[in-house]
C-alpha cells in the first residue's frame, strides 16, 4: 500500500521541471521533512518569498563553506576558536563542562548558571551503534586538560545509560590530570509531580539527596 | 487474541523518524524481538526512561511481521545500577546478544543467564568469570558448544581451536594460537580462580566469537582498552 502511494507520488513529482524537482529533493535533506512538506516549502519560497529564498540560499552556502568545529570545544563556529572559548573571563573560571551536543550548550547557557567553558563530544559512547571513544575526539579533550589548568570538570552528559557510560569514560581519562570531577544531579523536574515520575528517576533523586539547609 | 505479557530486557534502542524508537529486546518466551514505539517529545513521556538497558521490564507486542509494535511497557523492578567496567560489561553482553541471536527464536536459558549475569555485575563480583560463563551459555544455546573432552584425552601440552571442528591436537606445522591443555581442563570443570586459566579462557572465547561474528569487531571491547 505504502509502496503504491510512493510510486503514485513519484509519478506526480515527475511533472515538475528539473530544477523545481531538485529543490524539493534538496529540501528533504532537512530532518522531519518529507516529500509533501518539501514541496510546500519549495512552492512557498518560489511563489511568495523569493527574497527570503535567496537569503536562505546565500546563508546556507556561507554556513556550509565556513562553519567548522572550534579547535578547543568542538562547537560550531566560523572562527578557529568560538566566542565562549575566546573569553578570558570564562577561561579564568577554571571550569570545564562536558556535554553531548551544541543544543546542550544553548540549554545550559540559558540558565546563566555556568560561567566556565565547554567541551562538546558531538555524541555519546554507544558500542551497539558502533560509536567508540575515537569517534568522540577525546584526544582534543585530553589536550585541553593537559594544556589548561582546570579546577573542575563537570560531566553534563545525558542521564541515559549511554550518557552514564560516556561520563565514566571521560572521568577515567581525566583522573590523571588532577582535576575535581563532578556529575550533574539527576532528579525530579520542577513543577513535576512525584506520582508521575518514573521509578528510576525517583530512585536517583533519593540516592542523590542533599542536606536541607 | 490475548497478547502475551512477558519479562524482557532492552538490548538496544535507536531513534526512528522524529518521535519513534526502534528497540531490540531479549524476552523470556520469544527470544530476541524488535519492536517500534511512539515516544513523543514531551518531558512527561516516561517511555524514554523505560527504554533503557538493564531495567527488568514487562512487555507485550502486537503485529505479524518481524518488527512488532509495543503495546505494554512497564518496569517490574528497579534498574540494575551498573557503573564503570561493570556497565561496559553489561554493554558487552547486550552487543553479543544483539549480534548473534536470531529474532523470535525462544531462548529462555539465555534470558535466565543474562538476568543472573546482570545481578552478579550489579553485586560487583569479578567480571571475567561472569562474562565467560555467559559466553559459554550463549555458545551452548546457539549450538556451538565446545567439546572439552579432547583436553583430557590428548597427550600434547597444547591444543588448537579450529572453527567448525572445535579443539584439535597441537600440530607443530599449524600456525594457530595454542591453548594449554591444563588450562582447558580447568575451564571444562569451571574452575576459574587462576588468573592464567582466565586468560586462556578469554583468548579461546575471543577466537570462537571472532569466527561466529565473521570477523566483525565487538565495539564494547574498545571501552575496556584504557584499563588493560
Amino acid at each position: 500500500m505504502v509502496r503504491l502511494a510512493k510510486i503514485a507520488f513519484r509519478k506526480l513529482c515527475m511533472k515538475f521541471s528539473p530544477l523545481v524537482q531538485e529543490l524539493i529533493t534538496a529540501l528533504k535533506y532537512l530532518p522531519g521533512v518529507g516529500a509533501k512538506s518539501a514541496q510546500r516549502m519549495a512552492f512557498q519560497l518560489l511563489e511568495r518569498n523569493r527574497v527570503g529564498g535567496k537569503k536562505l540560499a546565500d546563508v546556507l552556502h556561507q554556513a556550509m563553506e565556513h562553519v567548522q568545529h572550534c579547535q578547543q570545544c568542538r562547537n560550531f563556529t566560523e572562527q578557529n576558536i568560538c566566542d565562549i572559548c575566546a573569553s578570558s573571563k570564562r577561561q579564568d573560571r577554571g571550569q570545564l563542562c562536558v556535554v553531548e551536543s551544541p543544543a546542550d550548550v544553548i540549554a545550559i547557557e540559558q540558565t546563566g548558571e555556568f560561567q566556565g567553558v565547554y567541551f562538546i563530544l558531538m555524541g555519546h559512547l554507544s558500542p551497539l551503534d558502533g560509536i567508540g571513544p575515537e569517534d568522540l575526539k577525546l584526544e582534543v579533550l585530553e589536550t585541553q586538560l593537559a594544556t589548561q589548568q582546570y579546577s573542575e570538570l563537570i560531566l553534563a552528559t545525558n542521564p541515559t545509560v549511554e550518557g552514564e557510560a560516556t561520563a565514566h569514560y571521560v572521568a577515567e581519562l581525566a583522573r590523571k590530570y588532577q582535576v575535581n570531577i563532578s556529575r550533574i544531579a539527576h532528579g525530579v523536574p520542577v513543577g513535576g509531580e512525584l506520582e508521575y515520575v518514573d521509578g528510576n528517576t525517583l530512585s536517583h533523586a533519593f540516592s542523590g539527596r542533599k542536606n536541607y539547609q | 487474541m490475548q497478547e502475551l505479557e512477558q519479562n524482557a530486557f532492552l538490548l538496544h534502542a535507536r531513534p526512528y523518524k522524529e518521535h519513534q524508537i526502534i528497540a531490540e529486546f531479549i524476552t523470556e518466551q520469544q527470544g530476541k524481538v524488535s519492536a517500534i514505539t511512539y515516544t513523543g517529545n514531551s518531558v512527561k513521556s516516561s517511555k524514554k526512561a523505560l527504554l533503557q538497558p538493564f531495567i527488568p521490564l514487562k512487555v507485550a507486542f502486537k503485529g505479524q511481521r518481524s518488527l512488532k509494535t509495543i503495546t505494554l511497557l512497564e518496569a517490574t523492578a528497579k534498574s540494575w545500577h551498573l557503573t564503570g567496567n561493570y556497565l561496559f560489561s553489561g554493554f558487552y553482553l547486550n552487543e553479543l546478544q544483539n549480534k548473534l541471536l536470531d529474532e523470535l527464536l525462544p531462548m529462555p536459558n539465555i534470558f535466565q543467564q543474562y538476568q543472573q549475569s546482570l545481578t552478579q555485575l550489579a553485586e560487583q563480583q569479578p567480571i571475567e568469570p561472569i562474562l565467560r560463563n555467559f559466553e559459554r551459555h550463549l555458545l551452548d544455546e546457539l549450538g556451538y558448544s565446545i567439546d572439552f573432552s579432547l583436553a583430557f584425552a590428548c597427550s600434547t601440552p597444547n591444543c588448537h581451536y579450529v572453527p567448525e571442528q572445535g579443539l584439535v591436537v597441537e600440530q607443530l606445522n599449524l600456525r594457530l594460537p595454542r591453548y594449554s591443555v591444563e588450562h582447558l581442563q580447568a575451564i571444562a570443570q569451571n574452575e576459574l580462580a587462576d588468573e592464567h586459566v582466565l586468560q586462556t579462557y578469554k583468548r579461546l572465547m575471543r577466537e570462537v566469537f571472532h569466527h561466529l561474528l565473521d570477523g566483525k569487531p565487538l565495539n564494547s571491547r574498545k571501552l575496556f582498552i584504557k584499563r588493560d
